[in-house]
C-alpha cells in the first residue's frame, strides 16, 4: 500500500511538473497562434430555447466563416459560450465566470432582453464592451452605463410603421392594447404623440395582463370604440388569442397590427387564413437586400440545414460589428474596441448599424412591418426595403 | 345596460366556464376520493394540450380524435403513479396531505422539465373551428361552444357512472368515509387507483379541448393548475356539481369585470372570488358538505 501511494504521489508530482513546464515555455511561443476568445451565454434550454438556438447559430456561422478568411488581427477566434436556461441569476454568474476564471477576450450579448438587462451591469463592472443583439427594450441603456451597445431595433419604433401605413390611407382613428408588461408597454408608450402628430386620434387605450385568460371582453370594448385600425404590442400566445377573439366578435377594422407575435412562423400555423392582412413587426427577413444578407441566408441554411431567422440574423450581426471595431482598433484594447462600436457605422445583414454614442441606443436599423398573406410573410414597409405594398383594408371575416 | 350586451358577456362566461369545468372536474375527483391536492393536475391538461396541437401541426389530426387516446394514456399514466408514488405515501391522513403536496409539487416540476424537453418552449394552439355563430346579434364561438357541449358530456358520464355502477359507488362511499368504505367491503386502494386515474385522464379530455380555444406552452400549466381550484372552492371540495356551478361563476366573473373593468381586474376575480368563499362559506358556495 505505502509503494502503491508513494508512485501515485511521484507521478502526480511529475504530471504537475510536466503541466507547469509546459505552461509557462508554451505561452510565449505560441502567443501568435492562441485564438481571440469571444464569450457569452445562451439560452439553450427553458423556455427561450427554441429561439436561442437560432442566436447561437448565428454567432456560430459568423466564427467559422472569419476563421476561414484568417481570423481577427491573424489570430483565430474561439467562442466559448454556456447555457443561461433562460435565467438572468444563472446569466450573470456565467459571465461572471467568462470574464474572471475564462478569462475570455471580448463577449457578446445573450438571448433575450430580461437576460440582457441583468448582464449589462456585470459588463459594466468588468469594463468589457458588450453588443447586443436581443434587447429591443431601451430600458437597459438608460441607467448611464457606458459599456452596452444595442444590436437591433428599437421597441417605440415598432409602431411607427403600421401608423405611417394607416396615415397613407387616410384611416384617422386608432383603438391601442398590447400586453401590460416592460417591453409591450414601451412600444405603445409613443403611440399619444405619434397619433397627434399624424393628425388621428386615440379611441380606445387599454392593456390586458401577461397570460390573460380571456380577450373576448377586450375586443368587444375595442369593437364598440369602431377604430379604424387596431394596434397592439403582442407576443405570440396573446396574438393568436386577440386575432381568434376578433374574429369570433366579427370585428375586423381597416389595419390590425399585432406587435411581435404575427412574426413568428408558428402565427401562420396557428392560424391559417384567419392570419391574412394582419401585420407584425419584424427585425429582419431573408429577402432583404441588406449587405451580404443573400449570402448569410445560403451560408446558414447550408451549415444548419434550416432557415435562419432573425435571431440569427441580429446575432450574426452583432459579431460582424464587433469584428469590424477590433479591427478598427487594431489590438484588443478595450477601451478603443468600445469607442469603436460607440462610433462606428457600417453595414450588416440588419441593415446599417450606428448607435448613439452616448447611450448605446440603436439608431440605424429600422424595423420592418410584415403582413401574412396565403400563408408567407412579406415585408410591406419601410417602402425601400418592402417585398409588396400593404394590403388594406383588412378583409372581412365572412369574405375569406 | 344593452340587453343584447348583456346576452353576449353572459354567453361568453358561460363558454369559458364550460372549459374550467372539466379540468376541475377531474381535480376534485381525485381530491373527493383521495384527499390529495394535486399540484401537478395543470401539467396534465397541459400535456395533452400540447400533444393534441403537435398531432394537428404535424398530420392534421382532429384533437376530437385524440381525446379518447389522451383520456386512455393519461388514465394509464395517473395509475401507475398512484400505484409507484403515491401509495406510498404515509397512512396517516393529515400526514399523508403534506406529503402528497410535496409529491405532487415535484411531478408537476418534472412535467414542466420534460414537456419543455420535448416540447420546447413554444407556444401552440390548434387553429379548428375558430369561427363563431350568429344567434340573432349574439356571436357564438364555435371552438368555446364544442368544448362547453363535449366538457357537458363528459360531466353527464362521470355523473352516470358516479350513481349506478358499482365501481362509481364504491368512489362516492371512498369519498364519504374511508372507514365506511373498508367496513362495506370496498377494495379502496383499487378505488383510490381508479380515482386518481380517472381524474388524470379526464384532465388530458379537457387539454384536447382547451388546445382549440388557449395558446398554451409547458409552463402555462399552473395557471390552470389554480383556476380549478378557484373552481372547486367555489363550487365545494368533492362536491361534482358545486363544480360546474362554480365553473360558471368564474367564467361570468371574467367575462363581466373584463367588460365593465378591465382586463387585469378579469385576471384578479376568480383569485378575490376563490378568497371570498374561503372567508364567508368554506364549505363552497353551495355547502352541502364540511371539506
Amino acid at each position: 500500500m505505502k509503494r502503491n501511494d508513494l508512485v501515485r504521489l511521484t507521478a502526480a508530482v511529475v504530471a504537475a511538473a510536466f503541466t507547469a513546464v509546459l505552461g509557462s515555455a508554451g505561452v510565449p511561443a505560441t502567443a501568435q497562434g492562441k485564438p481571440i476568445v469571444i464569450g457569452a451565454s445562451i439560452s439553450e434550454t427553458g423556455a427561450y430555447a427554441d429561439s436561442g438556438k437560432y442566436a447561437l447559430q448565428g454567432y456560430q456561422l459568423w466564427v467559422q466563416q472569419q476563421n476561414a478568411k484568417g481570423g481577427l488581427l491573424g489570430r483565430k477566434i474561439e467562442l466559448k459560450t454556456y447555457d443561461d436556461a433562460s435565467d438572468p441569476a444563472t446569466a450573470v454568474r456565467l459571465y461572471q465566470r467568462l470574464i474572471d476564471q475564462d478569462h475570455v477576450d471580448l463577449i457578446v450579448g445573450p438571448y433575450s432582453s430580461a437576460v440582457t438587462a441583468s448582464v449589462a451591469n456585470v459588463a459594466q463592472q468588468h469594463h468589457m464592451p458588450m453588443i447586443s443583439p436581443e434587447v429591443a427594450s431601451t430600458a437597459p441603456f438608460e441607467r448611464g452605463l457606458t459599456e452596452i451597445f444595442q444590436g437591433i431595433q428599437v421597441a417605440a419604433d415598432y409602431v411607427s410603421g403600421p401608423m405611417e401605413i394607416a396615415k397613407e390611407h387616410g384611416y384617422k382613428t386608432i383603438a391601442v392594447t398590447g400586453e401590460d408588461t416592460l417591453f409591450p408597454r414601451s412600444v405603445v408608450a409613443g403611440v399619444e404623440d405619434q397619433a397627434k402628430k399624424l393628425g388621428m386620434t386615440v379611441v380606445f387605450n387599454q392593456l390586458y395582463p401577461h397570460n390573460a385568460s380571456d380577450y373576448s371582453a377586450i375586443v368587444q370594448k375595442m369593437k364598440e370604440a369602431n377604430p379604424d385600425i387596431v394596434l397592439s404590442a403582442s407576443y405570440l400566445p396573446d396574438s393568436v388569442g386577440l386575432l381568434r377573439a376578433m374574429k369570433q366578435a366579427n370585428f375586423a377594422p381597416k389595419l390590425v397590427y399585432l406587435g411581435v407575435g404575427p412574426t413568428e412562423l408558428s402565427f401562420g400555423t396557428q392560424n391559417g387564413k384567419d392570419a391574412d392582412g394582419v401585420m407584425g413587426t419584424g427585425n429582419w427577413s431573408a429577402e432583404l437586400k441588406t449587405q451580404g444578407n443573400a449570402d448569410f441566408v445560403k451560408a446558414f441554411e447550408a451549415t444548419f440545414g434550416r432557415p435562419p431567422d432573425y435571431h440569427a440574423a441580429s446575432n450574426y450581426a452583432a459579431l460582424e460589428v464587433l469584428g469590424e471595431a477590433v479591427k478598427r482598433a487594431g489590438s484588443l484594447d478595450l477601451d478603443k474596441i468600445r469607442d469603436q462600436l460607440a462610433t462606428l457605422t457600417m453595414p450588416t445583414v440588419m441593415g446599417s448599424y450606428r448607435v448613439d454614442p452616448k447611450t448605446g441606443i440603436q439608431q440605424g436599423y429600422r424595423s420592418l412591418v410584415l403582413q401574412w398573406e396565403n400563408g408567407k410573410q412579406y415585408v410591406v414597409y419601410p417602402k425601400q426595403l418592402a417585398q409588396r405594398a400593404p394590403n388594406v383594408p383588412f378583409a372581412a371575416w365572412a369574405s375569406r | 345596460m344593452h340587453p343584447v350586451l348583456i346576452g353576449q358577456l353572459t354567453v361568453d362566461g358561460l363558454l369559458l366556464g364550460g372549459i374550467y369545468a372539466l379540468s376541475a372536474l377531474g381535480l376534485n375527483v381525485i381530491f373527493g376520493v383521495m384527499r390529495i391536492v394535486n399540484l401537478a393536475h395543470g401539467e396534465f391538461v397541459i400535456g395533452a394540450a400540447l400533444f393534441a396541437a403537435v398531432l394537428f401541426e404535424r398530420w392534421h389530426i382532429n384533437p376530437f380524435i385524440v381525446l379518447p387516446f389522451a383520456f386512455a394514456a393519461a388514465f394509464g399514466g395517473g395509475a401507475l403513479i398512484q400505484r409507484f408514488l403515491l401509495r406510498r405515501l404515509p397512512e396517516d391522513l393529515a400526514a399523508a396531505e403534506t406529503t402528497s403536496l410535496l409529491l405532487t409539487f415535484g411531478i408537476s416540476y418534472f412535467l414542466v422539465g420534460a414537456g419543455l424537453a420535448i416540447f420546447s418552449g413554444n407556444f401552440r394552439s390548434v387553429p379548428f373551428l375558430t369561427g363563431a355563430w350568429a344567434l340573432g346579434a349574439i356571436s357564438i364561438a364555435q371552438t368555446r361552444f364544442v368544448a362547453f357541449v363535449t366538457s357537458s358530456i363528459l360531466a353527464l358520464l362521470l355523473a352516470l357512472l358516479l350513481r349506478y355502477t358499482a365501481l362509481g359507488r364504491s368512489l362516492r362511499a371512498t369519498s364519504q368515509s374511508i372507514e365506511g368504505a373498508l367496513a362495506c367491503g370496498v377494495d379502496v386502494e383499487r378505488v383510490r387507483t381508479f380515482a386518481f386515474a380517472l381524474g388524470t385522464g379526464i384532465a388530458a379530455a379537457s387539454g384536447c379541448l382547451l388546445s382549440l380555444i388557449f395558446t398554451v406552452n409547458p409552463e402555462t400549466g399552473a395557471n390552470v393548475t389554480l383556476a380549478s381550484f378557484a373552481v372547486i372552492a367555489l363550487g365545494g371540495l368533492g362536491d361534482y356539481v358545486g363544480t360546474l356551478v362554480g365553473a360558471a361563476i368564474i367564467g361570468l366573473a371574467i367575462s363581466f369585470t373584463g367588460y365593465y373593468a378591465s382586463a387585469q381586474v378579469a385576471q384578479a376575480a376568480p383569485y378575490v372570488l376563490f378568497i371570498l368563499v374561503l372567508l364567508l362559506r368554506p364549505s363552497g358556495l353551495l355547502g352541502r358538505r364540511a371539506a
